[in-house]
């Protein structure tokens, strides 16, 4: 809005003056397909929008993009003056216009924020506890869903933090004695599950019953208190090889059976469950094992036959059972007596859990804002620790007036029930519903406050409130020292918090959200599923940007690396033999292997597919955006699209270039088919292939707009590796969005330029980029 | 089902050019109760739409020749107007015109202004809906679904949820606690607002304007709450758990996607019959899963881009075709179930089916499909409006005779240029 | 030929030496005596003597004699369910006597001698006599308590079982049973069954594995060694595994079958259907009195499951009898 109004004053004056070179420059090559005719690529330069449409303007001339080749081009003198004159023009309307734009709108916490945020206000373990899970999904704008814009309040999301408040403030005030343990134990049958069986003794798991088993009494009773427990269990693998063929069971049978243990909470849906151990268990002999985990209050834990037969129990029972008993009839459903014990089976014969037990008492989240609570805590204890509780809460210093409204709300709970700690948890919960919990104001213009920094940097680094430290040197002002700020980044980056920046950055960045959109196939990627793959994948491109962070690494290792990070069952996947175990680990790579830097990363590759087929569009679109830094329009809304028809077309090349025949996707497809075709070497799941079908090889060759020719992915790499500041640009725009929680402005350009040319000096370093970025001017004013 | 008085009525008012909504007493010849209009809306929509090659006729008028894809419908032809050539002409291509089905605004020019998102269901919601315990109920998929404020409503797509939502009781303690907390919220909120005011006092006018949102949703939460409380002890009806668990010893349903779509359509006719709710959405959702049915062997959104080849439509079809029947199940069981004033549910109940998806393997958002079902219109007929180069009619004009067939006085909504009363009533 | 004599002798002497460590057999097969009749069994008439040989042995829930005494002799002595008997065979006793068994001859209340005839085979029938049935069954329960007592070797198998149901209806949990006699129906034919083999297996089990009366036959066989002649044909399946408490159901049955003249039966562990269709759940209805569920959707897989095991066999065979009763 502001931007829009800007322009009229500033530029459009200076725009219709018609000495100026722009204008003669545009007629002559550019109104032709952007004008009031036709608007390609939605531009139109007749009239000019704004300083985004010169910053445009400039940046196709400098790429050499526009005007396309076959059309009238400038001279080298024309192009010199309009670029001059263009680059002068914006530096000056940047000067004027900081005031303005390039503003960071009133940003509120985000999910993942939020959850981190209550995480370190009260010192959760938060593992199993999220309050966030019924939460809208946040919007993202320019790819980062921590951008104030889009981050949008209604009252639905409202009611979540009204509900979730509660929560977190039952979870946090614990005061009195140390909850009692609790000790539920079962044997055999009495496990809950459905484990019929002949012998009662025993709970199983069968080729047909994989439901995981658990305890009935703590299903029913839950968890009673947060607190560390201890799991005990016997079981046994039976018949780990029987008369079942391997793959009419979809099953391994020369693995040792494992049984896994998941933490699960129904009320919080499907998605509150977590794997939190795994035991391989021997043959035909009891083993009795004990896992010591913390669990939240509500929680119950399951044990589930790790690696047990897959797929249906119904094709198992209709398509498996007949082909072995001829009593057995098909397609209906026999006596579970005739094929209980026949194949495979988990047995467990016992299972407790005893707990909670405490290191400490009270809870070291409760006794910093309630420590020592008198026997009749009153009015006046209850405003010290509400006062205390919120100092942290809204990270900066309040005000006794401030906070008056809520202290006298908590009072007056106090004086109408005479319980104290109803009192002091209801003042929690407003606090937490509070705007200035839930948002991060910054007020006025300038330079940011030191306490406004703080958030900044804690939000960017840690996606969570600053700790005591920081907090400390935005309290006395250090914070804006730049070597303290220097220091508190370095400290920052080296505490296991960043690595909500490594997940949050790293994920939007190269879209990796989006892995799970479309997920393969379970029937026909069989190992995409049991190894895990999807999650190892995204892994490996995390640590792989952790690993550069920590390291001082360069993030031209972005483009090409002769290392991954990978564990056995993503190394089995990638071809790369000899690595074995689940833990991940640095590996190093030949070239043969083709999976040097992130576009040989299997989480990218399965991101820009669809489950079943590669999508070279998409992919090529990747590069654009990602790598790039050059998105390539959005199809024209106004234009409709041709329904392709691909009828008589066998190749993913062939349908892309009868696509391109249309000259209206022809202008972007030119740009993007050729580096998406250049991977098609990589599968939808991103494993290496040479060929089609047996009769079908890949030809992954591409020719770009410029006339760079290449050759499969290797070209790619090439023509990235020439371009190490474009990336970098990229690469630091993206930071910078995601850094700022705002769409970059063209006034951030001048910053921009100066933190990629500050970062190549130092050998591209990418911890520099991120101290580059908190130490630039943009970061440091509002 | 349709006496001659009637058709003849309407014949004389198409000769005189008139379009007029006919008031509800002036229903003649047909037997449908005490008011000849509609009271609740209920919206069917597959993500990525319908095969058009499968689902548009080729005739127009009575005698149209039912398309492949509709085949399951023809039991329902005399309920039934197809058309073509309805879009939104401000929503371009792309995956994101699903999602705007129900407000007809392209997403990306809503940034500024995400107010306009506000979609056509939860204003009908708020106009007829306020009554009932739940002003709408939003189901399986969704993402068409827009709150005031311009954000994606929630929907729930498990059976057992929504059957507990609509007809389970909370016991008496948690009915307590709720009300304590409803209280408890609402003072809350006072405080909370007052907070707002005194921050926004230091902000700048765009902060400000973002804080509004804030404010805005304490507003609406304090409205939540008053309805939750007035509901708290009004017991929610009884009804059989069959639906969601089965008859007899082996109680078992196939909770599973696809085959929990005719769960879901069962909970809805129970929602309607119940008078639970006046308005509910049921999206059936995109993704690439691979569908359980005979000669499936691709995702679905990758039959969606079939490309025109013969072996891909084919399973398309067998998909779309499954969803086909089960509207039409749907359609059947409206038919037969009473509503509370004992006149079958399909005459006071407007079903739309359709799509922000045109033709989902270009992502067109052009000639979207579209059929519309009971509610007391004038049905039987295939309409195809004219294209005016990229443009059809726009498809709220629909939306305006649906409003006004639930008696909202109201004569425009989103893009709309007029109504399409004069086909449908 | 002589070549193949030589060969004929030494097999010969492999399976003497073998012979050795062959298990006796003994085989008390009481006449009419239901499980309603017998205490572990849950009925409340005492049978002290039974008890404790189940104590000693594997007791088996579910096992099923053929529908009169005379049909189920030839049952556990051919192996053969009657219906399938179309030639004469060798009988086990025969084959056992041929596999060097001693037969001993037991007089009821005689005196036993078993000195020096190992292995041996002794067959004993107890019948119910006449007068109170009580009476008799607690005579019955007294003399197979003393020829378990007096055959409690560690190397010797003992069966004991009865032809059919009780004539008598006596009662099983506290409930009154029907007369089990003839009966076409689960109480006609599902007897009690007690194994006692003390180098198989130790005490004291149950055994919901199913056994029909055809089943004996090749279960002494294996026991003794007996390579099972070309020609013989057996319907039954060995119960050593489940003797030994293999819980693999492949090497157990999944049915059983009972029949009378011009009437059979099959059941698993929880239904049963005969062949005038009347099919019902013992589990919830083990009288047979009420229709099977309309709602209960597994039941009609069950029926149909069962009715391929009837259709195995020929609708019409004459049922005859080929053994006198020993």
């Amino acid at each position: 809005m502001i931007l829009r109004l800007f322009m009229t004053v500033a530029l459009f004056s200076t725009a219709s003056a018609a000495e100026k070179p722009l204008a003669p420059f545009l007629r002559a090559y550019c109104l032709k397909c952007h004008g009031e005719q036709k608007q390609k690529g939605d531009r139109r330069f007749d009239h000019i929008a704004g300083p985004e449409t010169y910053q445009e303007i400039l940046d196709v001339l400098n790429l050499a993009e526009m005007p396309p080749e076959d059309e009238k081009q400038p001279s080298t003198k024309q192009l010199k003056q309009v670029v001059a004159w263009l680059t002068s023009t914006l530096r000056k309307a940047r000067e004027a216009a900081r005031e303005n734009v390039g503003k960071v709108v009133l940003r509120r916490l985000n999910r993942s924020e939020y959850l981190n945020t209550t995480r370190d206000l009260f010192e959760f373990k938060m593992i199993d506890f999220d309050p966030t899970t019924t939460f809208p999904p946040d919007d993202s704008v320019d790819g980062f869903n921590n951008n104030g814009e889009g981050l949008v309040t209604s009252d639905h999301l409202l009611r979540n933090y009204l509900a979730a408040a509660r929560k977190i403030a039952d979870k946090a005030i614990r005061p009195g004695p140390r909850p009692e343990r609790i000790h539920y134990r079962a044997e055999g049958q009495e496990i809950s599950g459905h484990s019929r069986g002949l012998r009662p003794e025993i709970a199983r798991m069968t080729i047909k019953d994989r439901q995981p088993l658990g305890l009935r009494t703590l299903d029913k009773r839950k968890i009673p208190a947060d607190g560390e427990y201890l799991i005990r269990f016997k079981a046994l693998a039976y018949n780990r090889k029987s008369r079942y063929k391997d793959e009419d069971l979809r099953y391994n049978s020369d693995e040792p059976m494992r049984l896994s243990i998941s933490i699960d909470s129904r009320e919080l849906g499907a998605t509150a469950h977590r794997i939190i151990g795994e035991y391989e268990i021997p043959d035909e002999k009891i083993i009795e094992i004990e896992h010591r985990t913390w669990l939240d209050r509500g929680f119950t834990f399951h044990l589930h036959w790790a690696n047990g037969p897959n797929g249906s129990f119904k094709r198992i029972m209709r398509k498996v059972l007949p082909k072995y008993t001829k009593d057995a009839i098909y397609p209906l459903r026999n006596p579970p007596e005739m094929y209980i014990g026949s194949g495979p089976e988990l047995h467990v014969y016992s299972l407790e859990i005893e707990g909670p037990f405490y290191d400490q008492w009270p809870l070291p989240g409760f006794a910093r804002y309630f420590p020592n609570p008198p026997r009749r805590p009153d009015a006046a204890y209850l405003d010290a620790s509400l006062t205390r509780l919120a100092q942290r809460a809204f990270r900066r210093p309040v005000t006794n007036a401030g906070l008056e409204p809520y202290l006298k709300l908590a009072r007056q709970h106090l004086t109408d029930t005479k319980d104290f700690w109803k009192a002091a948890n209801y003042g929690v919960r407003s606090l937490l519903v509070s705007p200035s919990f839930l948002y991060n104001p910054e007020s006025g213009t300038g330079s940011c406050n030191p306490h406004e920094l703080a958030s900044r940097l804690s939000y960017f680094l840690w996606s969570s409130m600053p700790d005591d430290e920081l907090r400390t040197h935005a309290d006395d002002g250090s914070l804006l020292r730049p070597p303290e700020l220097q220091r508190q980044v370095t400290r920052m980056l080296g505490d296991p918090k960043a690595k909500s920046f490594v997940s949050n950055f790293t994920d939007q960045w190269l879209g990796l959200r989006k892995l799970g959109e479309m997920p393969p196939d379970p029937e026909k990627n069989p190992s995409y599923y049991a190894d895990n793959l999807e999650s190892a994948m995204k892994e490996e491109t995390r640590r792989f940007f952790a690993h550069l962070l920590a390291g001082n690494g360069s993030l031209l290792d972005f483009i090409d690396s002769d290392y991954t990070f990978a564990n056995d069952a993503l190394a089995r996947h990638y071809g790369i033999r000899g690595i074995d175990g689940t833990n991940f680990r640095k590996i190093s790579l030949q070239p043969s292997q083709h999976r040097g830097g992130l576009l040989g990363h299997g989480s990218i590759l399965t991101a820009t597919s669809n489950g079943v087929e590669t999508q070279p569009v998409l992919r090529g679109v990747w590069i654009l955006e990602n790598l790039l830094g050059t998105p390539p329009n959005p199809p024209p809304p106004d234009v409709d699209p041709i329904e392709p028809d691909t009828r008589g077309v066998s190749t993913i090349r062939e349908l892309m270039e009868k696509h391109r025949n249309n000259p209206t996707c022809f202008e972007c497809h030119r740009k993007m088919d050729p580096l998406g075709l250049a991977m098609e070497n990589y599968d939808h799941i991103g494993a290496w292939r040479d060929r089609y079908t047996k009769k079908l090889r890949i030809n992954a060759k591409g020719e770009m707009p410029d006339g760079t020719v290449f050759d499969g992915v290797e070209g790619i790499r090439n023509y990235l590796k020439a371009r190490p500041d474009q990336f970098t640009h990229c690469l630091t725009e993206k930071m910078l969005t995601y850094a700022l929680g705002r769409r970059l402005a063209f006034t951030d350009r001048d910053d921009l330029a100066q933190i990629v040319e500050t970062v190549a000096r130092q050998n591209y370093n990418l911890r520099e980029l991120v101290q580059q970025i908190v130490a630039s001017e943009v970061f440091r004013s509002k | 089902m349709a006496p001659t008085t009637e058709m003849k009525r309407r014949t004389f008012l198409r000769g005189l050019g008139v379009s007029i909504a006919l008031p509800a007493f002036e229903s003649i010849g047909k037997p449908i109760g005490k008011s000849g209009k509609a009271k609740r809306f209920v919206c069917i929509a597959p993500n990525y739409g319908m095969y058009p090659g499968g689902f548009f006729p080729e005739q127009i008028g009575l005698d149209y020749v039912m398309p492949s894809l509709l085949k399951s419908l023809e039991p329902h032809r005399k309920d039934l107007s197809i058309f073509t050539n309805l879009d939104h002409p401000d929503v371009g291509g792309g995956h994101g015109c699903s999602n705007t089905f129900l407000n007809g605004v392209e997403l990306k020019d809503t940034k500024d202004n995400p107010q306009r998102l506000f979609s056509f269901d939860q204003h009908l919601a708020e106009q007829i809906g306020e009554a009932n315990r739940f002003p709408s109920l939003l189901l399986g998929a969704g993402g068409f679904s827009w709150s005031r404020a311009g954000v994606k409503l929630p929907t729930n797509s498990d059976p057992r949820k929504i059957f507990a939502q609509l007809f389970l009781d909370d016991p008496r303690k948690t009915k307590e606690r709720n009300r304590h907390f409803i209280d408890e919220d609402a003072s809350i909120l006072d405080v909370v607002r007052e907070d707002a005011r005194r921050l926004s006092q230091r902000l700048t006018k765009t902060d400000r304007d973002k804080l509004d949102e804030y404010l805005t949703s304490v507003r609406a939460v304090e409205r939540h709450l008053r309805r939750k409380e007035e509901w708290i002890d009004i017991r929610k009806p009884k009804v059989k758990d069959s639906v969601i668990k089965g008859d007899g010893d082996d109680r078992i349903v196939d909770l599973s996607y696809p085959y929990n779509t005719e769960v879901l359509y069962d909970l809805m006719v129970l929602a309607l019959q119940t008078d639970s709710s006046k308005v509910i959405c049921y999206g059936h959702p995109g993704g690439n899963r691979l569908f359980p049915f005979d000669g499936i062997t691709l995702g679905y959104h990758s039959l969606t881009h079939h490309g025109k080849r013969p072996d891909l439509l084919k399973q398309l079809v067998v998909i779309e075709s499954y969803y086909a029947q089960q509207f039409s199940n749907f359609l059947t069981k409206l038919k037969n179930t009473r509503d509370v004033e004992d006149r079958p549910l399909l005459d006071s109940t407007v079903v739309l089916f359709g799509s922000g998806m045109g033709n989902a393997s270009s992502h067109s958002s052009r000639n979207l499909p579209i059929m519309l079902a009971g509610g007391g219109f004038r049905h039987g007929q295939h309409h195809r409006f004219e294209r005016h180069g990229r443009d059809g009619l726009p498809l709220s004009n629909l939306f305006v005779s649906i409003m006004q067939q639930l008696k909202i006085e109201q004569d425009r909504f989103a893009t709309s240029t007029g109504n399409l009363n004069h086909l449908l009533t | 030929m002589k070549r193949l004599l030589l060969l004929g002798c030494s097999l010969l002497a492999t399976i003497a030496n073998a012979a050795d460590q062959r298990p006796n057999v003994v085989l008390i097969i009481a006449h009419d005596l239901g499980r309603d009749w017998v205490s572990c069994y849950e009925s409340d008439h005492q049978t002290p003597n039974l008890d404790r040989l189940a104590n000693e042995g594997v007791r088996y829930e579910t096992a099923w004699s053929m529908l009169d005494a005379r049909l189920s002799h030839d049952a556990l002595l051919l192996g053969r369910y009657p219906s399938r008997l179309k030639e004469r065979q060798p009988s086990l006793i025969d084959l056992l006597v041929k596999a060097g068994y001693t037969r001993i001859n037991y007089e009821i209340d005689g005196e036993l001698k078993l000195t020096g005839k190992s292995p041996y085979l002794l067959l004993c029938a107890l019948p119910v006599g006449i007068g109170n049935y009580a009476g008799q069954v607690k005579k019955l329960d007294e003399r197979a308590g003393k020829l378990a007592r007096a055959t409690a070797d560690e190397n010797t198998f003992l069966l004991f079982t009865s032809t059919g149901g009780s004539p008598v209806p006596g009662k099983l949990n506290g409930d009154e049973q029907p007369v089990g006699k003839r009966a076409k129906a689960d109480c006609g034919a599902h007897v009690p069954f007690i194994i006692r083999a003390p180098f198989l297996f130790k005490g004291g089990r149950v055994s919901r594995d199913l056994t029909d009366f055809t089943d004996l036959f090749p279960t002494l066989l294996e026991l003794a060694n007996i390579e099972k002649p070309n020609h013989l044909k057996l319907d039954g399946h060995t119960l050593l595994p489940s003797l030994r408490g293999s819980d693999d159901p492949f090497e157990k049955r999944n049915w059983v079958v009972s029949e009378s003249s011009g009437f059979r039966m099959a059941r698993d562990w929880h239904h049963i259907l005969d062949t005038n269709g009347r099919f019902h759940d013992l589990d919830k209805d083990p009288l047979q009195q009420h229709q099977v569920s309309v709602q209960d959707k597994q039941a009609p897989h069950r029926r149909q499951r069962l009715q391929m095991i009837l259709d195995r066999f020929e609708t019409n065979a004459e049922v005859r009898s080929e053994t006198p009763t020993p």
